[in-house]
């Protein structure tokens, strides 16, 4: 397995915080939604 | 770990981790409130909660390890084997509706509101138990199957995958139950899906595109794989031949002997595969057998890929291999695409029973998802949607929550499936099994940029503990309200339910590391098998149970105990002695369901009804379709109705 791993990165290194920053803000911001949603009165 | 890992990626991962956990932790104070709470989230759930769940607890660790598999070997043709989860969009409408309106926790709790009596007790005690073992054990394959993952790309002990994941996953499922289950998988399934495009699409970028993709499968030469037979000779001479299927005609062939020997030797076969990819893309005169030649040797035991160059490109072959210097042949492929543009076409069929794709499988498959949702437990996830349909807040909801649940499912699917295309054509010439079915996680790990990666596994570790805290709740609430409550403390107090439930969590967490442990390296083995014994010979009884009224208690229950037997007889036992030949799967399954109607058709027919007044208490509840016609003009005839 080894053979296939050796890294080819492809695109730009920015992606590697953009893209992950982005869905770590929508999941935080679902969180939020949801909390408020469910947990209104508790 | 550290080569793939930098320090970005490192972040990306606490990260998610991190809000997963909070985010599921956070529903504690509805979860503590009750049975109802702790199992159910209340019964209040609109539709999109319970379906998010549908899909993200259905996508698991292992699931793209055998849907790369399927599809590495039969190329678009292998989603056909993901559609089994089509028993949903029938049962949405169907078994969903009935099953939401009966108010059971549990399968086991609805087998006794649908029979009476001493047979319907066996019944729940049995599903229940089941239901309980079976949670463990798919715990098991799912929190191995990461174990893999971890063993393959970090070198981890298989355990430490397994032990490490399912344990930070316990912490919500035991402060939250359901609560933190449902909202953890909402927020898991939106960063899966997220993740499965984006890497999906950077498998297709790093093969070239869509169209580059099309362009090199047309160029590729023709193969196949084949698994060199152990002979008693040390040293053998081999050959192969490809012939038309239809006329006999041969269309390839060796053009001189390649050694087979008993050796082993990495690095003969090193050696190989750079040969066979070398071969798949070489350009050739057609007719001529690239790989295996004259100058390689094979070992005996060893899968290979046998590569020639197509005389026309689709048209159906045999392949053949010759061990004694042509004297005598064996098969190697039965029916076989040459070229490999088939694997674009997912109706690729290879003949009505023979080869990789026959229409007799096909035929079996659909007939299996789509009749199938006239019942209740004919796919191994009904048990899981079961827990869904309870939890939406109407019959509505429940029947929505499902279908696009499956909807997104299926989406997922196609979107591996032209990824691993993609993997197919950077990584043509990968024979083992245990290789290629890591193909989509290769992707990740291989061309996401860094900090990508991070959050890749965090997309992984997304759909396994997304899996692993269903069916940790779920297996605890067989435990609570099918034993506990029922037999164990009738008037347990809510509150020491919850409790209850918290500790049958603690249970089958164990209980899964000791199954995982016995299951090892050989998750698809068990898989299967697991599959034949839940779906094959209890899958007509499983819809009978829910549309017709005759069919009772006795009959269920012999149906299981004959399946048990049978299953293990026809798929295993009988194929090692030699007394049947080895059956192709859809064979299995007609075999094993016409055989276990031999058991309990009678057991039902020489057995009284259930009781009349139950029935119609069902009934009214209910409302099931299908051959309940006595039953129903006893409901109008007491007014019920």
């Amino acid at each position: 397995m080894t053979e296939f791993l050796e890294p080819m990165r492809l695109g730009s290194p920015v992606l590697g915080v953009v893209l992950p920053a982005g869905v770590f803000l929508v999941s935080l911001l679902l969180t939020y939604l949801l909390i408020r949603r469910f947990m209104k009165g508790m | 770990m550290t080569s793939l890992f930098a320090p970005l990626d490192w972040l990306w991962l606490l990260l998610f981790t991190l809000l997963m956990i909070v985010c599921g932790v956070f529903f504690y104070r509805l979860g503590k409130r009750s049975q109802s709470d702790f199992f159910l989230a209340g019964r209040g759930l609109p539709w999109w909660l319970p379906a998010s769940s549908v899909y993200a607890t259905h996508t698991a660790t292992d699931t793209p390890i055998w849907v790369t598999g399927v599809i590495y070997k039969y190329g678009l043709a292998g989603l056909w084997y993901t559609f089994f989860c089509a028993w949903a969009a029938v049962s949405s409408f169907v078994s969903a509706r009935i099953f939401r309106r009966s108010l059971a926790y549990s399968q086991a709790e609805w087998q006794s509101l649908r029979f009476g009596g001493l047979g319907s007790e066996m019944l729940r005690g049995w599903v229940a138990g089941w239901q309980v073992f079976m949670n463990m054990f798919i715990l098991g394959w799912v929190g191995i199957a990461m174990g893999k993952l971890c063993n393959v790309f970090f070198g981890w002990p298989l355990w430490v995958g397994l032990v490490t994941f399912s344990s930070i996953c316990v912490i919500y499922v035991l402060a939250a139950g359901y609560w933190g289950v449902v909202m953890a998988d909402f927020q898991q399934g939106v960063i899966a899906f997220i993740m499965i495009t984006m890497v999906s699409a950077w498998g297709v970028a790093a093969a070239g595109g869509p169209r580059a993709i099309v362009k090199r499968l047309s160029g590729m030469n023709s193969s196949c794989t084949w698994t060199v037979p152990n002979l008693r000779e040390p040293v053998a001479l081999g050959a192969l031949r490809v012939r038309d299927a239809a006329t006999g005609q041969t269309l390839a062939e060796s053009e001189g002997a390649f050694v087979v020997v008993r050796t082993q030797g990495r690095t003969a076969q090193a050696a190989g595969k750079e040969k066979v990819k070398a071969a798949l893309l070489a350009t050739a005169a057609p007719g001529t057998v690239l790989y295996p030649g004259p100058s390689d040797t094979l070992r005996m035991g060893e899968t290979t890929t046998v590569v020639w160059a197509p005389q026309h490109d689709r048209r159906l072959v045999r392949v053949e291999a010759s061990l004694d210097g042509g004297s005598s042949w064996l098969p190697v492929e039965e029916s076989h695409y040459q070229g490999q543009k088939w694997r674009i076409n997912p109706l690729s069929f290879t003949g009505m029973f023979r080869g990789q794709f026959p229409v007799a499988w096909f035929i079996t498959m659909l007939v299996v998802a789509l009749l199938g949702g006239f019942g209740m437990g004919t796919s191994i996830d009904w048990y899981t949607e079961a827990q869904r349909i309870q939890s939406a807040k109407s019959v509505r909801d429940a029947s929505y929550s499902i279908w696009a649940g499956t909807l997104a499912t299926l989406i997922r699917n196609t979107m591996w499936a032209v990824a691993v295309l993609g993997f197919f054509v950077l990584f043509p010439h990968i024979a083992a099994q245990k290789d290629y079915e890591m193909g989509w996680y290769v992707i990740g790990f291989k061309y996401l940029p860094v900090g990508m990666v991070g959050f890749f596994f965090a997309g992984i570790l997304a759909i396994h503990l997304s899996t692993i805290s269903t069916h940790l709740n779920l297996g605890a609430m067989y435990a609570t309200r099918d034993f506990y409550h029922h037999y164990v403390n009738p008037r347990a107090s809510e509150r020491r339910l919850v409790w209850v439930g918290r500790i049958a969590t603690l249970i089958v967490l164990g209980g899964s590391f000791v199954f995982g442990l016995i299951i090892g390296e050989e998750i698809t083995a068990w898989l299967i098998f697991a599959l034949w014994i839940m779906a094959a010979g209890v899958w007509l009884p499983n819809i009978l149970q829910v549309i017709w009224w005759r069919f009772n208690s006795w009959g269920y229950l012999s149906a299981w105990a004959a399946n048990l037997g049978l299953s293990w007889l026809v798929v295993w036992v009988l194929p090692r002695f030699g007394l049947i030949p080895e059956l192709p799967d859809y064979l299995q399954f007609w075999s094993l369901m016409v055989l276990n109607a031999l058991v309990y058709v009678p057991v039902t027919l020489l057995t009284k009804p259930e009781d009349m007044d139950h029935l119609v208490k069902y009934y009214v509840m209910s409302r099931p379709i299908g051959f309940w016609g006595p039953v129903k003009r006893e409901a109008m005839r007491r007014g019920l109705l």
